[in-house]
Formats: C-alpha cells, structure tokens, sequence
C-alpha cells in the first residue's frame, strides 16, 4: 500500500517542485535554461501521447531539464499544428513538438485550404516508423497471399471489402496507391478512426481484409487470428521477415507507414537545433527506452539531415502523386 | 422562440430555413456525406412544418402556454455570457488565478449576493482548489500572464 | 468452468491491490465528478506513475479508476446538474430535479445502491461469461450498430417531455452538429464554415459541458442569490438505501442493469448510450403518477444502474478478444499492453492469475467504491447547501478550465460556450438540451453504421440484413419501440401533458 501511494506522490512532488523551481534557478548561460514543453497534437492515451510520454523523462535527463507534454488536440492534429507553424525561434526557443506523417501532408489537400507546407516546420529528426500492412483471417480459405487475394479481386471486381483507417490515413493511402497503379484493382472499403472498429469488423467476418500497422496488428498474427499478406515498406520488416512486400508481389513500390517525427520552432539557431538534436539522438539510442516502447509495440527509427530529409522528401512525393483528395 | 403561439411560429420558420441551408451546402459533399444530412434536413422540414401548420389548426391549445418573460431577466445570461468570455480572454493575458479569483468574488456581488465573507473564503478556497487539482495533482500548466 | 477461479479471489486480498483499489476508486470519483475530467484521461495520467507497481496490482488500479469514474459523474449530475461525464448525462435530469426537491441524500443513497450493484453484477458477467459474451459481440456489424444509433434516437422523443416537436428538432439539430468536421469517406471538411475548431469535429465534452454545466451555471445565476437549490439547510445522514426505495425501483433497476449488462458488449455504445436506452425504456414504462422530468426515482435508477452496468461486461471484447469496446478500454489496453501483457486469449493460457487477479479487483473495486462513494457524496451535497449566488459562478469557471483540461485547446471552450447558452434558452423553451445530446452522441454511430452497412452489403441491403439474425432482433425492437410512441392515444396523453409541462415551464421561476 506504502508503495503505490509513495510513487505517486514521489512523481507528482516531483514534476511539481521542478515546474516551480526551475525556472528561476536559471543557469543563464547554458541552453535549454528551463522546462520545455513538448507538444502532443492529440489527446491523452493515443498511441502519439503514449509515446511521448515515455520519452519525456529520458529526454529531459539528457536536456538537464524538464519536459512536459503539452496535448493540443483537435482538427486532425492541425490545431497543434498549425500553431506550430507559427512558433517564434526566440520567444518559442522552449518548445518542441510531435509531427505525425503522413498526417502532416493532408495540408497538399486542397479542399483544406491549409496555408502551411512542409517547409513551415523545423524537423529536427525522425522518431519512430511503423509500416502499413495488409492482413486477412487466418481462417479465410480464399486467399492464403497476397497473389491469391489480387487474383481474387481481378475475378470478383467490388466484391472485396477492406477494412480501413479514414481517407487520408496512412492505411488509405496504400489502398489508394493500389487503386491508382494496379490495372484491375477494384475493392470496396470501409472507414474508421481507429484501430478497434477495424479489427472488430474484420475478426467479426464483416469485411474480407484490414489494412493497418505493423505494431497494432503483431499480436494479433500471434493469437492466429489473422494472417499477414504483405508489407507495405521498401524491403521486408525485421519483425515479419517471412511476409513479402507489395513490391516483391507486384513490381509496385507501394509504401505507406506512420511515422513521428520531432520537430522545433521553424528559424531556431543551428547551435540551439544542435541542443536538441544531440539530446534526442542519445534518447531514441537509450536501450531502457527502447525497452519501454518495445512493450507497447512502437518501434524507435532515428533519421536526421539528409537521410531525414530524403525520406520526408520521397513521402511527399509519393502523397503528391497519389492524389487521395481526387480518389472519391 | 418563448412559449407563445407566435414563438412557436417563429421558431418553425427559423428551423426550416435553418434546414434548407444546411441542405443547400450538404449538396457540395462527396462520397455520400450528403446522405445524411439531407435525411436530416427533409425531416427537419417535416417536423417544423408540422409544427407550424399546427398553430394554425389549433390555435386554441396555445392558449394554456401563458408566459411571463420580462426581457430584462431574458437578457441576463447573455450579460453573463458575454462576462465569462471576457473573463476567458482576460486569463491569457492576466493570469488564470487572478482573474479567476476575481470572478468568483466579482460575479456573485454582480447577482446580487451580500455576504462578503463568505464569497471571499468560497472564491479562495474553489481557487485553491483548481490550483491542487489541476496544477499539482495533474501537472497542468495553467496561463500565467502579468500577474499570477 | 475453471474450479481454480475461486482461489484468484484471495490474491485480491494483499495490502498494495487493496490500496489500488481505495486509491482508485477515490481518484475516479473526483475525476469524475469534475465536468471534463474523464476517466480515460485519469487513466493515461496513472500509468507512468504504475510502472513501479506489479502488473496486476496497476490493472486494478486502472480498473478501479474506470469503475468510480463512471460513477463519479453522477454525484454533480444529480446534486448540480453538471454531469461529470457523458455516462451520466441522463442522470442529472431526474436526479437534479430530486434534489431541487430537497431529496439529495435519497437520489445519492439509490444511485449508489443501482451502481454499485450494477457493477457487481457486470463484474460478475465479465468472470463466468466472458468467452461466450465476446463471440456475441463479434457479431454486431455495421446493420447492427446502424440499428442500436437508432433504437437509442427513439429515446429522444421520451426526453422531450411534452414539448414533443420542439424536442425533435432539438434531436434533429443535434444529429447535424455530429457531422461537423472531416468526413472519414471522403476527407472532406463537412459544415467546418472555415473555422479550425470545427475540423476535427464537436466534441461530446464541449456539448455535454455546455448543455448542462454551463446552462445550469447561468440558470443559478439569474435565481435568488441567497437562495440554495432545494431550500433546505441541513442533510441526512442516511447513507444506505432503505429497503423502501429499493422496492419501489426494482423493476427500474433491474431494467437498467440488463440494459447496461447488454450495452457494454457492443463495441463503441457503451454508457453514454446505455444510459439513454434504458431512461426511454423506463418513461415509456411509465405509470399515472409518475413524475418522470420532475424527479422521478426510478428514472435516476434505471440511468444509474445502466451506465454502471456497462462496466464489467465492457472490458470484455478488451480481455478476450483485444479489442478495446471504448475510449477507457484503449487506455486500459495501452497499460496493459506497456505492462508487458498483451489482451487475448493468450493472456489466459499464459497468465490466467494475472487477468483473473484483475477481474476479481474489479469486482472487489466496486463494493470498495460504494463505502467511499458514500462518504465523498455526503461532502459534496454540502455545495447545495452554498447560495446559489456563489454556486452559479463556480460552476461557471469549472465548465471552462474542465472543458479546456479535458479537450486541450481553446475552440473547445468557446463551442462549450455556444451548448451553454443554446443549452440555457433550449430548457427554457422546450428544445431539449437532452435530446440535442443525444442526437450528437448518436448521429455518428447511425450515419458510419448506415454507410458502412451499404458499403458490406455490396449492393443488396435487404439480402444483407435476412441474413443477420441480430439485426432482425433489434428491427424488430425498433418497430415495437416506434409503434408504442406513435400510437395515438399516447398522443393524446402527450398534447394533455404538454399543456402541463408548459404551465410549470412558463412560471419562468424554478
């Protein structure tokens, strides 16, 4: 009983004594010089928030300050977003922020009437990757692959159901490269916000296929409930070495994932990008973190400068040509 | 709007045109996103419609709707509406507890209340309150502005 | 059955799974009890600070959590009529109205009594019937989900009391604010008049805190400011629910835990919607004499008992199968899942102590919950004691810092503000606030279940619902549901009512 109560308060004291204190011990010539905030674009308990959280305490041990979530939640992450945009590289020098891809590219919509583009953020680095996959019941005797289910779809065009996250997700986009690119790839689709109406609808019998992450869906290939038939990723994923990519079946680089990245205020000095960059490097390679996120089935990928940038680069690319706003 | 037999053809009038509106701006939606709405502005229709035809019909069972509504006291919660937005406003430039605390004593004395002591502990102690909670126990950052 | 199941109970019984339990409850109930603070958000706060625990021991505490979270909504529902959380929206209408009667203490002692039975009784599904209760929740579809929105919207015209067409369009400009924001079929923006707030769509906290809390803030506002809400200076000590009451609400009761039992299996229904169904059962229930909106008991009981109800048996789609049926299941799914314990079946084969240690927590957590709900409800009716002159504005400022805590941004407080006064005027004209809700809580689940169904149904609705027994089931209710209310000598008794209600309404006084 001792116990649960002392942590709790221990932790609470703690965040408590350091919001109040840290500011005025101000150690003037080092920077960060107080708490920063990290800005969670999504509510509490989402995957985003989740993971966030579990970097905060590593990140503010290499910072040497704390660091607080802040949630800003609304508008599909735009609300944080495009306050982001807006942060000034002085005034707003304290605050780092979490940007979800391909989310962030919704601004190409043009039924959005979004003013920012890619270069109104400051992306210091990635953060964590998890591709898109495509899984049908392990029971369903139609198609064991991902040749079988196309074959499949050729000879009953909109017959085929798929389960997915809503237009402009991630899952989506997958699907929406194959109705592009793929000759006789007609299916029907259904949409969710989450993950929960996805796996219900497709363990349920109601739809024939789900398209989602490999993180969410792992434990439930390991519960033989559903069976994976591709990987939507450039070369085959070290936790499914077994399921072939899109590519592999196809000849269609088909890539789709959800990816975070961390990002500051846009025009903030290189010494002070350097602060953070050092300090998130060291976090993301820190094996007790990664342990933690191992556990809720997140897995960390850093990326900075031109690997970075060649990546966010050839994901714009592939949103730009996919044209989902024109799908429906 | 009020209960009378006028309100009641007010607001059917206003409801319909309300729903021609939203109708008229649900056509612009793809994908059938412009299903529902549709239904739910035709039923809307149909139900102000009702609605109205009838207080023509019988006007007679609006007679028991007898209403005493002085527009003084119809008013006075938009007053205090407009008082809370500004109060919002005032937290991002003030400080979240100054001007909180100056509500709860400012508001009561407003609405009529004479018992200083007492709206003066309650305003302290629900300001406390709002300060442990959110603050302490749930690491809330509430706006500071020029004073606490 | 597993004989073994028994002997998990005991491991319930250790010092620090205790402590969760107390620990929990009480964070549940104050979490809950504020308007915007929700149990899931509660929840994503602990689990940080439960990586110290054992994994068993931190579940419970979530559990817990959940559990009292649900209830603690109902304490300002009924004492203030500000609803804690969208759970217990239905319960600040008879309950508050019991309470302006100056029967505070007995519309707490029965809703803590149908809740915390009501919680027993779930918890008891969710351990003798979770593998059999899990199947059946695979088999509501899209047909099905598009037909419980549906039989939930014929609650509306039981909220309208009298005031029936106005209460519709009400219903009905509800069901238009849920389409709001970005369309999941096309991404397109739907009704966002170019305003960011509305992107992402209106939230159900926005409109509860609204409706009700802030509505109810300017209502004690405009009242006599040295009055109190009941006129009574003093409250009862009576804690326990005396066998009377009981009496007098079981079949209420009963009502609303089948309901509640039932609701929770069907992913993304859950309280919000339990509640509703089972207060629409309850009026169309009604006998002469009854005092449904005026401060009915057994209207609160049937709520209460139902939301709570919903508890157990909705952490079972989460345990069995890994789907987590609403927002607090996610949440609890995530600590379950940084705890190393991954929902299934799996956890079953491979740590059945663990999930059954939980599952007797849980229920164990309920009857801890009644003590401490108990007490806490007594410490806060004191607030009806307060002048009202001070109550109003109280509560006035909870509504924005709970709605801008619990949404995490500014737009969320200003759409609050919008529900408070359309609340305010709504009440006061008859265009019930309560139908308004409703349309928004349930507009979404009818209009993705309607798509969605056209979508699976590949072109042949008809076909697609003769082969769905389910569906047939609820179709049939919903035709029942719709004939009872349109038949017309309810009418007539409606119009009777009507001109009742308006009486009362059109004193302008409360």
């Amino acid at each position: 009983m001792q116990e649960s109560r002392r942590t709790f308060l221990k932790a609470a004291g703690a965040a408590t004594a350091a919001a109040l204190v840290a500011p005025h011990v101000a150690r003037a010539a080092t920077f960060p010089s107080g708490p920063v905030s990290l800005m969670v674009p999504f509510s509490p308990g989402g995957g985003a928030d989740r993971s966030m959280r579990l970097m905060a305490p590593f990140l503010s041990k290499e910072l040497g300050v704390p660091v607080t979530i802040e949630n800003i939640d609304g508008g599909g992450g735009w609300l944080g977003w495009s306050e982001m945009a807006k942060w000034d590289p002085e005034k707003d020098d304290h605050k780092l922020g979490c940007i979800n891809l391909p989310h962030l590219f919704s601004y190409m919509d043009p039924r959005m009437k979004r003013t920012e583009t890619l270069e109104s953020f400051n992306i210091l680095c990635w953060h964590s990757y998890d591709p898109c996959i495509w899984a049908v019941r392990e029971n369903d005797e139609r198609f064991l692959n991902l040749k079988q289910f196309l074959d499949y779809v050729e000879k009953n065009p909109d017959q085929i159901v798929i389960s997915s996250t809503g237009v402009g997700s991630d899952d989506h986009m997958g699907i929406a490269y194959a109705e592009k690119f793929l000759p006789n790839f007609k299916v029907r689709k259904v949409y969710s916000n989450g993950d929960n109406k996805k796996i219900q609808e497709v363990i349920g019998s109601v739809t024939d296929c789900v398209a989602g992450n490999v993180g969410y869906y792992v434990p439930f290939m390991l519960e033989a409930q559903l069976r994976p038939i591709c990987v939507l990723h450039d070369e085959r994923w070290s936790e499914l070495p077994s399921v072939p990519t899109f590519k592999e079946v196809t000849g269609k680089e088909n890539v789709s994932y959800a990816g975070r990245t961390v990002g500051a205020a846009k025009g903030l000095p290189e010494e002070k990008n350097k602060v953070y960059l050092d300090a998130l490097r060291r976090t993301i390679a820190n094996p007790e973190y990664i342990i933690q996120e191992l556990a809720s089935k997140n897995v960390l990928m850093f990326l900075e400068g031109d690997a970075l940038q060649a990546r966010l680069k050839s994901s714009a690319d592939r949103v730009a040509s996919i044209k989902f706003w024109e799908s429906e | 709007m009020p209960n009378t037999l006028w309100g009641e053809r007010i607001s059917a009038v206003l409801f319909i045109a309300g729903a021609l509106y939203m109708g008229w701006l649900a056509t612009d939606f793809p994908a059938g996103g412009d299903l529902f709405p549709l239904f739910v502005s035709g039923l809307m229709v149909l139900v102000a419609g009702i609605m109205l035809a009838r207080t023509f019909v019988a006007p007679e069972s609006f007679a028991a709707w007898r209403v005493r509504e002085a527009p003084a006291q119809l008013a006075k919660p938009i007053a205090i509406t407009a008082v809370v937005i500004l109060y919002v406003l005032a937290i991002f430039r003030i400080g979240y507890y100054t001007t909180t605390f100056a509500l709860l004593v400012g508001l009561p004395v407003a609405v009529g209340l004479r018992r200083p002591v007492f709206i003066l502990a309650s305003a302290a102690g629900a300001t406390a309150f709002i300060y442990a909670l959110f603050e302490l126990a749930l690491g809330a950052q509430m706006p500071r502005g020029l004073l606490f | 059955m597993d004989p073994t199941l028994f002997g998990y109970a005991l491991n319930v019984l250790t010092v620090p799974n205790l402590a969760a339990m107390l620990a929990g409850t009480t964070v549940g109930l104050v979490i809950g009890a504020i308007p915007g603070l929700s149990p899931p958000m509660a929840i994503a706060l602990l689990i940080p600070l439960s990586f110290g625990l054992p994994p068993e021991t931190a579940i419970i505490l979530m559990v817990s959590v959940y559990a009292a979270g649900i209830y603690g909504g109902s304490f300002s529902a009924i004492l203030l009529r500000a609803p804690g959380t969208s759970a217990s929206a239905a319960s600040a209408i008879e309950g508050y109205e019991l309470t302006k009667r100056g029967k505070a203490m007995q519309a707490i002692r029965i809703s803590t009594f149908a809740s915390v039975v009501g919680g027993l009784v779930s918890g008891v599904a969710l351990l003798l019937l979770a593998p059999p209760l899990a199947r059946a929740s695979l088999l509501f579809g899209p047909a099905e989900m598009f037909l419980v929105a549906i039989l939930g919207l014929t609650s509306i015209a039981a909220v309208t009391f009298g005031k029936l067409f106005r209460g519709l369009l009400a219903g009905l400009a509800g069901l238009y604010l849920s389409t709001f924001g970005v369309d999941n079929y096309s991404g397109f923006p739907r009704y966002t008049f170019d305003y960011i707030g509305f992107e992402g769509g209106i939230g159900i906290l926005s409109a509860i805190i609204g409706l009700f809390a802030f509505a109810q803030g300017l209502e004690l506002c405009q009242a006599h400011a040295a009055g109190t809400i009941s006129g009574v200076d003093r409250l009862s000590w009576n804690l326990f629910p005396r066998l009377s009451e009981i009496r007098y609400t079981r079949w209420a009761l009963l009502r609303g835990w089948i309901t509640g039992l039932v609701m929770g299996i069907i992913p993304a229904a859950g309280a919000s919607v339990a509640q509703w169904v089972a207060y629409g059962w309850e009026i169309r229930h009604a006998k002469p004499g009854d005092q449904f909106g005026r401060g009915e008991l057994k209207g609160l009981a049937a709520t209460e008992g139902s939301n709570n109800g919903v508890t157990g048996t909705s952490l079972i789609p989460l345990f069995i199968l890994g789907i987590p049926g609403g927002i607090s299941a996610a949440v609890i799914f995530g600590a379950l899942m940084i705890h190393g314990l991954q929902p299934g079946m799996r956890l079953f084969r491979n740590n059945p102590e663990v999930i059954y240690t939980i599952m007797w927590g849980f229920l164990f957590a309920n009857i801890v919950m009644g003590f401490v709900a108990a007490l806490l409800a007594r410490v806060m009716a004191y607030l009806t004691l307060f002048p009202q002159g001070v109550l109003g504005p109280m509560i006035l400022v909870f509504s924005v810092i709970g709605t801008y805590a619990g949404a995490n941004n500014i737009h969320a407080v200003w759409i609050m503000i919008g529900f408070g006064v359309a609340g305010y005027y709504g009440q006061r004209w008859g265009f019930s606030p309560a139908a308004m809700l409703l349309g928004l809580i349930l507009g979404p689940i009818a209009e993705n279940g309607f798509r969605d169904m056209m979508v699976v149904a590949r072109g042949a609705p008809f076909a697609y619902l003769a082969g769905r027994p389910i569906a047939l089931v609820l179709l049939a209710i919903v035709v029942m549901v719709l004939f009872y209310a349109v038949r017309p000598k309810k009418w007539e008794r409606l119009e009777a009512d009507s001109a009742v209600a308006a009486e009362t309404a059109g004193t302008g006084k409360t």
